[in-house]
């Protein structure tokens, strides 16, 4: 397959061509804010951002969502109708490409699939999108994840002089880009070298290997007490995050009609683990605290092979008392060196 | 990509054919429940210790342990008055119908159990998934796999002993030493009277091939642990199972870890030697 390019100048009218035959998602300037959504004419995409406030996993696992409706008096249930048309995310950054491919591997993983998420993601192709400078709160470098690539990309486009580099990682994606000239040798040299000037810098976090050891020696530290101390337990950072997968299912009726829905939960919420017997096994915020980064960073990786956190930031940009992920990281580092 | 996965979240309705109080104080029942698409019911099969998620269209859903035997015809659930789907079931009629997705989780060992003696040690409503593997076990085509099968059950009160026509049986068979106490005596009660852990460390069974199969709760499973290892039971012999919180039963909805295990797919078993290198989280 080869790579190929688009002048800056064609990027509306490429869109536009996608979005006779595909619902085209991609980042769009909303009340000042960048949010990935669907876009009904290319002129709306918008990409003078850093990344998108919110991440891009709503569109294969959405906040709320119907698993059925449902009538009580005859126990009816049916499915929703479900919209065929593929999607095509456009402009989707690494962190968050990453961040589908954490939650590919949950939603995928184990006995059960899950059909919901699924059926949407198989019946999608992801554009990627570099990007070009990591913002404020930013670490996905820390992680090795590449702003110039990505492997679960069907297409990933790099910005240079007045051209897209599009790199061409599958057949889905090819298909997308036929009609346009093929990259020339000395357009990849340009994107190589961009991508070695913008070289990530050095975290002062402690490497991820130490930090499973940390987390593994730390469970019972009096550091998670310390972090916890200002958090309010709003659970924003959950909501924010590429990789957060936890839901609540619930039933909502009216009369004899009604659903069951799906929605995003969070552990950082004190009543996520309330048993209905009153027991609550993570009734401090440091128990929680503790839960959400040992997950991301343990329990995860163990479970699925990757740690689950990308380094997008957002946790730490949202958080309203500050609490900043990659502070943690160092306070537990500190903490465990303290210790030994 | 064109794969179609099943759908793992909808639930197959059964209709309840038979519901027996428990308890004297009405709040916990037994619902028998039978397949209303028999063809829901040649999915569903599965083996004592696991679980279900029971669903009440307009309530929600929540995640029971199932007490019947797969030896037994139809699927049983114990029931204790807890929550708002609990409470919804409560209201629920014979000739009801409520859902059931499963079953869930992984099973009792069988294969470690068997050739050995058996220590059944049960409080409470933590009989109730006990007992799908104490009739497995006693079902004649199972019986001849397990050597001595001891069963020592407590509850708070003698109306809280659950299961009572089990109970009388189990207490009739030779092949069955039952040992039962209460926590408080009532009126008319002439049986034995003290905890669990106590009646345990009285009976004082051997370790030797034998098994130890407990659950109850939580405080009654830390001293039965304590006072199992002292008569010298190995932590890999000493089989329990935990309960935490729990919506989704498929390992997604992230609710019910304990550390990196899932005790809705890695559990609701455990040995004591898997728990001890858990964190205490639970």
């Amino acid at each position: 397959m080869k790579d190929k390019i688009l002048l800056k100048e064609n990027l509306v009218s490429f869109g536009n061509s996608l979005i006779e035959q595909y619902r085209l998602i991609a980042p769009v300037k909303s009340n000042g804010f960048s949010l990935y959504k669907p876009v009904g004419n290319a002129s709306e995409i918008c990409l003078d951002y850093l990344r998108p406030l919110k991440s891009a996993k709503e569109i294969f696992f959405p906040q709320n969502e119907t698993l059925f409706f449902f009538n009580k008096k005859t126990q009816k249930i049916a499915e929703p109708a479900y919209d065929k048309k593929p999607t095509i995310l456009f402009g989707a950054v690494a962190c968050d490409l990453a961040g589908i491919a954490a939650q590919d591997r949950l939603f995928s993983a184990g006995a059960y699939l899950d059909s919901y998420y699924l059926k949407r993601r198989r019946n999608s192709i992801l554009i990627g999108m570099a990007c070009p400078e990591p913002g404020e709160m930013c670490f996905c470098g820390f992680f090795g994840i590449d702003r110039f690539a990505s492997d679960i990309a069907d297409l990933f486009f790099t910005p240079f002089s007045d051209k897209y580099y599009i790199k061409v990682n599958t057949e889905a994606g090819a298909r997308l880009v036929e009609s346009l000239p093929d990259a020339a040798a000395a357009d990849a040299k340009t994107v190589e070298r961009l991508r070695c000037e913008n070289a990530e810098p050095k975290w002062d976090i402690p490497p991820l290997d130490e930090l499973a050891r940390m987390l593994a020696e730390g469970f019972e530290a009096d550091v998670w007490d310390e972090i916890a101390q200002k958090c309010i337990g709003c659970a924003a950072c959950t909501f924010v995050c590429p990789t957060c997968h936890c839901f609540d299912i619930t039933d909502e009726a009216k009369g004899e009609i009604g659903r069951r829905v799906r929605t995003w939960d969070g552990c950082m919420f004190p009543k996520f683990t309330l048993h209905a017997s009153g027991h609550n096994p993570r009734t401090k915020g440091g128990q929680r605290m503790r839960q959400r980064i040992l997950h991301k960073f343990s329990y995860f990786k163990d479970n699925q092979g990757v740690v689950s956190c990308t380094g997008c930031g957002r946790c730490a940009e949202i958080c309203p008392v500050n609490v900043d992920i990659r502070e943690v990281l160092k306070q537990l580092g500190e903490a465990c060196e303290r210790k030994s | 990509m064109s794969e179609n996965p099943e759908n793992p979240y909808l639930p197959r309705p059964m209709r309840i054919v038979r519901i027996t109080v428990e308890s004297s104080t009405r709040d916990t029942r037994t619902f028998e429940l039978e397949w209303v698409n028999p063809e829901d019911g040649r999915a569903f099969l599965y083996l004592p210790g696991q679980f279900a998620e029971l669903s009440v269209l307009g309530s929600g859903e929540a995640p029971i342990s199932i007490t019947s035997s797969p030896t037994q015809p139809n699927l049983q659930f114990c029931i204790k008055r807890m929550g708002v789907v609990t409470t919804a079931i409560h209201y629920m009629k014979e000739g009801d119908t409520l859902g059931v997705r499963g079953p869930y989780g992984n099973t009792f060992p069988l294969d470690l159990f068997k050739g050995k003696n058996i220590l059944f040690i049960a409080g409470g409503i933590g009989l109730a998934p006990l007992r799908s593997v104490i009739n497995y076990m006693l079902d004649d085509s199972h019986r001849k796999d397990y050597k001595d099968i001891t069963i020592l059950y407590g509850a708070r009160t003698p109306g809280d002993l659950l299961f009572k026509y089990d109970l009388k049986a189990w207490g009739e068979r030779p092949d069955v030493a039952y040992l039962e106490t209460v926590d408080r005596a009532a009126a008319g009660y002439a049986g034995r009277v003290g905890f669990v852990p106590a009646l345990l460390d009285q009976t004082a069974p051997k370790p030797k091939d034998t098994v130890a199969i407990t659950c109850g709760p939580p405080i009654m499973i830390k001293y039965v642990l304590k006072s199992l290892t002292e008569l010298g039971f190995p932590p890999e012999m000493i089989i329990t199972t935990l309960e935490m919180r729990m919506k989704c039963g498929i390992g997604k909805c992230g609710r019910c870890n304990i550390g990196k295990y899932y005790v809705c797919i890695d559990g609701p078993v455990f040995s004591y030697a898997q728990l001890q290198k858990m964190p205490k989280e639970y």
